[in-house]
């Protein structure tokens, strides 16, 4: 995969990266706040990441735009704007409206997203999870863990190499057990008694008329407006998951219309009755169209289709949940605050806190539930060998990390004995910048992928030149794409335009800290044409 | 004037795979192909190409096997004769061939030719092959065996190479945008299709014996193809490949202009849904065919037409309105057919 254009704005103003080539590319400037980061954030976010934007740039409002080039040499155009995507390949335009949408439609255009077990269950790895093999960003750099370190943990991100390393996991048998079932019963059985007594958790929102007569309190006019705030993101919240759990019951609804229609009209053999022979020939009826309208491939596309749909809609869901318990947690905070003494809210909170006890065992209960019900299907141990398989990639990886490193800094006395260092010893100053360079390079040369290789601010911590010497070899002999960034000093200025090998990009000139510019719009408009977008001014 | 329908035969395999070649080399590879409309399948001779109103035709004998001298070739001929002998009128003698010997041809560049390109040497033991042959069938009557006879027929026949994959010849049957053309494997597939349903025609009832008196008496029986059924199959197989996941046409984004985002894309979702219910339900399938049909000729008769001007005048038929399907899945056919027929 190559990266060809980048490109983010909106009607007024926008930039557009367009110079960058297959090989070696290093953006740089003479100083920060020149827009590297956001280019190299922006790239990555146009085709599902989570970004790590600079904080004043609100990356939310633009759109953003990249155009790669798959292995197999077809092009594909994406822009995000939000959560939606729009999708431009050979074969036309999608328009995908959530992350997991996305990655599902690139898994089967040709960037594969490999699968690997994740709580008991298969999952198809995210972008955020999958970007990590190959990009490195300039903020939040923990050597310890992976990036965005939430939902997805360091464990996950080693299943995905060994999963790309060709020694992946992901097969699972399911077997039925009986002190499950009961156990799910049984908790299914608390939490309908629980909802019971506690009706205060039936209510959908809670009965704020009561305290609305103390509005002249300030402090208290504050919190109202926070937990409204936050009780109209539950209900959006909802309202979405409610909409992608009535796409996802259309589907399942199809799915077994066309199942049931799947049935072979006739059953039984024809035979001949006198000979008892069953080389029967068949004629067909007096029918004016001679062929079947669909035949067996055409049928399981439409299954295999529809059952992807379904799974794309029920993480979405699942992702729905996830957020709305941050939030409802958030709201139980606020509400065991005690600095706000209005009766009012005490009146308001007792039915609150007693509820709040029973709400967490039904949260507790509703994960045990799920948990067991995933449990059902246990991960199948693969044979010994594969575990072999598994520890020699590891060890691979980890060796060819040290040699890098010895080669890179031959004074330095890091010894790597994972992707990650431990907790308590974290890497600090050009050590992080040595850590991240060689574990890139690992990853490239052992999963021999055909990622683009990138990495923001690739110099973190003051690299010498020498030391940069030898990354720069390292990595050009590298058939991959590869975009680094570097901001340099005022005498290392054009250093790089005498490595004929390195296509070196100027940023210096852009405008401190504003790297958008009216100059781009029209360009940029251009580039979005052929995906029916049309931004306009006064939408912005 | 009577005509015997004889030697009707069974192939299989790769005879088969050469009957169907034969068949969609007179559909889509010779200049005069435009004026075929359907094909008499195992009735004259193996595949029958006729016009309209069955006034003229090309009558194809194939033979699969490779190997044999020129002598094998002059006996495939035999019943390419018997039809020139018949009281009916072939315009077209074809002889259609895997491969032919190496000593057959002067000028080996060609792959379709005339006697005048067979070798003096090949000619002769060919014309042999041929006379040997008619001896042995009893449907040959012995005072046809003139040498005027043969030497008329000989230079009525044109001899036809095949050179094609089967994938070529489906991707001939019909022009249609790039993005709509499967991969080879499914265009065999295609292939396949139409190579079934051609040996099913061939196990319908019995015809040996039967006595016609004009060519178009084959409609009469179960033994024909319209060329248009097969090319209506093949456009259906294109754009109906992977219904769920091909991306809907821009003119359809056209229509829907007017919702938001997350809208269009459900309603795209829906019309996909209904098409794919409609592709798995076996009673529908006369019903969504001449539907097809229907799209296909308005849109082939209106090639400047937009989708909202296909659906004006066909929303009124009774073959849209058998289908029971919602205005805007019919305007998503619609704009798919003419996307991948532009």
């Amino acid at each position: 995969m190559n990266i060809k254009k980048i490109a983010f704005g909106d009607a007024k103003e926008a930039f557009i990266e367009d110079r960058l080539t297959r090989g070696f590319n290093i953006i740089f400037s003479d100083d920060n706040n020149k827009g590297k980061t956001i280019v190299m954030q922006s790239a990555l976010y146009a085709i599902g990441n989570e970004p790590i934007f600079p904080s004043p740039f609100s990356y939310k409002d633009y759109y953003h735009y990249v155009e790669i080039e798959l292995d197999d040499g077809k092009m594909i155009a994406s822009c995000r704007k939000g959560d939606s995507f729009v999708v431009r390949t050979e074969n036309g335009i999608n328009i995908l409206d959530s992350v997991s949408e996305l990655k599902r439609f690139l898994n089967r255009y040709g960037l594969i997203f490999p699968e690997i077990i994740k709580d008991n269950s298969k999952k198809m790895v995210d972008p955020v999870l999958l970007y990590q093999v190959f990009f490195v960003g300039q903020d939040k750099k923990d050597s310890s863990t992976i990036f965005n370190d939430n939902y997805y943990k360091k464990d996950d991100f080693w299943n995905l190499v060994y999963s790309l390393g060709g020694v992946g996991n992901t097969e699972l048998i399911e077997f039925d057990d009986n002190e499950t079932k009961t156990r799910i019963a049984m908790l299914d059985e608390e939490k309908r008694v629980l909802l019971e007594k506690n009706k205060i958790l039936k209510k959908t929102s809670p009965s704020l008329e009561l305290l609305s007569q103390k509005h002249s309190n300030a402090a208290f006019e504050a919190k109202v407006k926070k937990i409204e705030t936050i009780r109209n993101s539950i209900i959006e919240m909802k309202k979405s998951q409610n909409h992608a759990l009535q796409r996802k019951t259309i589907n399942e609804r199809t799915l077994s219309e066309i199942r049931s229609l799947n049935r072979t009209p006739t059953s039984g053999d024809l035979y001949c009755l006198d000979c008892g022979s069953k080389r029967i020939g068949y004629s067909s009826g007096d029918r004016a169209y001679t062929f079947d309208i669909s035949d067996v491939d055409m049928r399981r596309n439409i299954i295999e289709a529809i059952e992807d749909k379904i799974n794309a809609y029920q993480e979405e869901i699942d992702g729905y949940t996830l957020q709305i318990n941050n939030l409802q947690r958030q709201m139980q905070e606020i509400l065991k605050e005690d600095d706000v003494g209005l009766e009012a809210v005490l009146m308001y909170k007792k039915g609150m806190t007693e509820a709040t006890d029973a709400d967490t065992r039904i949260a507790e209960i509703d994960k045990e539930i799920k948990s067991l019900k995933t449990k059902q299907k246990t991960v199948k141990q693969k044979s010994k060998t594969d575990q072999h398989a598994r520890a020699q990639l590891k060890e691979n990886l980890i060796s060819t990390m040290n040699q890098f490193y010895k080669e890179v800094d031959p004074a330095g006395n890091i010894v790597f004995d994972d992707l990650f260092s431990k907790r308590s010893s974290v890497f600090s100053g050009c050590e992080i910048a040595e850590f991240y360079l060689s574990k890139l390079y690992s990853l490239a040369v052992n999963l021999a992928h055909r990622y683009p290789i990138m990495m923001d601010y690739f110099r973190d911590g003051e690299l010498s030149t020498e030391k940069e010497e030898v990354v720069l070899t390292k990595f050009g002999e590298l058939t991959n794409q590869i975009i680094f960034t570097a901001t340099l000093k005022e005498q290392e200025l054009g250093k790089y335009s005498s490595y004929t090998w390195i296509n070196a990009l100027d940023y210096s000139t852009n405008m401190s800290s504003h790297i958008l510019s009216a100059s781009y719009v029209e360009k940029f408009k251009e580039l979005l044409n052929p995906l029916m977008i049309r931004i306009q001014k006064d939408s912005v | 004037m009577a005509y015997v329908v004889q030697s009707s035969e069974r192939v299989k395999g790769i005879g088969a795979e050469y009957e169907t070649k034969a068949m969609l080399y007179l559909m889509n590879c010779r200049e005069d192909s435009y004026q075929i409309d359907f094909f008499a399948i195992d009735f004259y001779n193996d595949v029958t190409g006729l016009s309209e109103q069955a006034d003229k035709a090309w009558d194809v004998q194939s033979k699969g096997t490779k190997s044999g001298g020129p002598k094998e070739v002059g006996k495939e001929l035999v019943t390419l004769f018997k039809n020139f002998m018949s009281d009916l009128e072939f315009d077209y003698l074809i002889l259609f061939l895997a491969t032919v010997p190496a000593t057959l041809r002067k000028d080996d560049t060609l792959s379709v030719f005339g006697i005048d390109n067979v070798s003096e040497r090949a000619y002769k033991s060919l014309r042999n092959g041929l006379i040997e042959e008619c001896r042995n069938k009893t449907y040959i009557e012995n005072q046809w065996l003139t040498d005027d006879n043969i030497d008329a027929f000989l230079k009525q026949v044109t001899f036809v190479i095949d050179e094609k994959r089967k994938a070529d010849y489906i991707r001939e049957i019909i022009r249609v945008n790039p993005k709509y053309i499967p991969e080879d494997s499914i265009l065999d597939g295609i292939f396949n299709k139409i190579r079934d349903a051609q040996s099913v025609k061939k196990n319908n009832s019995s015809v040996e014996g039967e006595v016609v008196s004009h060519l178009r008496d084959v409609l009469y029986y179960d033994r024909f193809f319209r060329v248009r059924e097969i090319r209506l199959m093949v456009l259906n197989s294109f754009i109906n490949h992977d219904v769920m996941n091909t991306s809907p046409p821009q003119s359809f984004y056209k229509l829907i202009h007017r919702f938001d985002g997350i809208k269009q894309k459900e309603l795209i979702e829906d019309c996909k849904l209904r098409i794919a219910t409609m592709l798995y339900d076996k009673t529908c399938t006369e019903i969504f065919w001449e539907l097809l049909n229907l799209i296909y000729e308005t849109i082939d008769k209106n090639k400047c037409w937009d989708v909202d001007q296909v659906f004006a005048i066909i929303s009124n038929e009774e073959s849209v309105k058998k289908t029971r399907l919602d205005a805007l899945t019919v305007q998503y056919l619609i704009s798919v057919m003419k996307e991948a027929l532009q």
